[in-house]
């Protein structure tokens, strides 16, 4: 199907994705490094912030959900859903939402290295 | 009709519901701190749901409608969160600033995976336009009912007394143990849980294909959505708690006012 939600997942793909803009050797690990290393930032401050979220908003529970069992399954169906949704490439120049991290992200080490 | 048999019970029957403020996890100081990271939530979230319901794809769909109603919702929440940050105001409204907590909680957790399954499913499924919002207006009827059998349960479950102190259904001592100690396992938890997203995310790529993993997303975000409507019953009844007795507050110095330190409803009768 056209639109699948295609990789960005891992380190394979972004490697892939590297030497697809023609970077050789030790200049696509680094690329791919660099990607692998923000995609597992966002996933994490995705999870975070739900947890945090759902701990602290959520009233007493009694019975058999507590508060801490809630916040773990929502953490978790959140951090799969939303980083799968941050992957979607979308609007006319397909980029995702990590997509556009990675981008700003080369932006401002452009202006040191 | 249910505020009035609400109206009816002691405060020594609501006792289980202060736990969450005894043992200091919905401390104004706590909820400002959720605000906060609501902010930042709601807009990773309105992102999320914007590459779901991107418009180049599938334009047959009239999916504005939907995305600007989630829209307007977060733009009001964020505006609100904004005003109970600030100390000055969060201090003297406690109620209004747990009303604008649960709202958030459940713009996060039940209506934005309400509209991202629904956007997702629409790409994953052919359907009719029709049939779309007969889908999207039931799954909403079904919901709000589902709230509200919680609410009348609750309150059924209230008038037996099993949320008063020395009730033998719940036991209030291992309740607050177990309030006290929810924040303190929650960061290893989240980094050991990202690996295990990661390892999941892997296993569904290699052996799924796309289809029947936006099929499971979508199950699994409309069982957030009812999820989240189980949360929001239980905070409307510490909202009224909260609104109703003041032992339930908080005082100036940040302090939890004693059992019996006043009821709204019974001052109003005497």
């Amino acid at each position: 199907m056209s639109d699948s939600i295609g990789g960005g997942l891992g380190y394979y793909s972004n490697l892939n994705e590297a030497q697809a803009q023609v970077l050789m050797g030790k200049d696509a690990h680094i690329y791919a490094a660099e990607d692998t290393a923000i995609d597992i930032a966002l996933e994490q401050a995705t999870m975070a912030v739900a947890g945090g979220i759902v701990t602290t908003g959520a009233a007493a529970l009694t019975g058999v959900a507590a508060v801490g069992a809630e916040a773990v399954t929502a953490t978790v169906i959140f951090g799969w859903g939303l980083g799968k949704l941050l992957h979607i490439e979308f609007g006319k120049t397909k980029t995702s939402a990590s997509g556009w991290v990675k981008k700003g992200f080369r932006k401002i080490k452009g202006w040191f290295f | 009709m249910l505020l009035k048999r609400l109206d009816k019970l002691e405060e020594s029957d609501f006792a289980l519901f202060r736990t969450s403020f005894e043992s200091g996890r919905q401390t104004p100081d706590n909820l400002r701190n959720v605000l906060i990271l609501g902010i930042i939530g709601q807009l990773l979230s309105g992102f999320g749901i914007f590459a779901a319901a991107d418009p180049t794809m599938h334009p047959e769909y009239n999916k504005a409608i939907l995305l600007s109603i989630q829209y307007i919702l977060t733009f009001i929440l964020i505006i609100c969160s904004i005003i109970f940050s600030i100390p000055a105001v969060y201090r003297n409204y406690q109620t209004g600033q747990l009303i604008v907590v649960s709202l958030m909680l459940l713009n996060f957790i039940s209506i934005f995976p309400y509209f991202a399954a629904l956007f997702m499913l629409v790409r994953t499924v052919s359907l009719s336009e029709k049939a779309f919002f007969i889908l999207a207006i039931g799954m909403l009827l079904l919901g709000i009912s589902f709230l509200i059998a919680i609410i009348v349960r609750l309150q059924r479950s209230l008038a037996n007394g099993d949320f008063r102190r020395e009730s033998k259904k719940h036991n209030y001592e291992k309740v607050l143990k177990r309030e006290r100690s929810t924040f303190s396992k929650l960061p290893e938890f989240i980094i050991a849980a990202t690996g295990f997203v990661f390892i999941l995310e892997f296993l569904l790529e290699g052996f799924l294909s796309g289809d029947i993993e936006n099929m499971i997303f979508v199950i699994l975000f409309f069982a957030l959505f009812f999820m989240g409507m189980y949360l929001f019953a239980y905070s409307v009844i510490s909202i009224y708690c909260k609104k109703r007795f003041s032992s339930f507050n908080f005082d100036k110095e940040g302090n939890l006012q004693p059992w019996g330190s006043g009821d709204r409803k019974k001052r109003d009768i005497v």
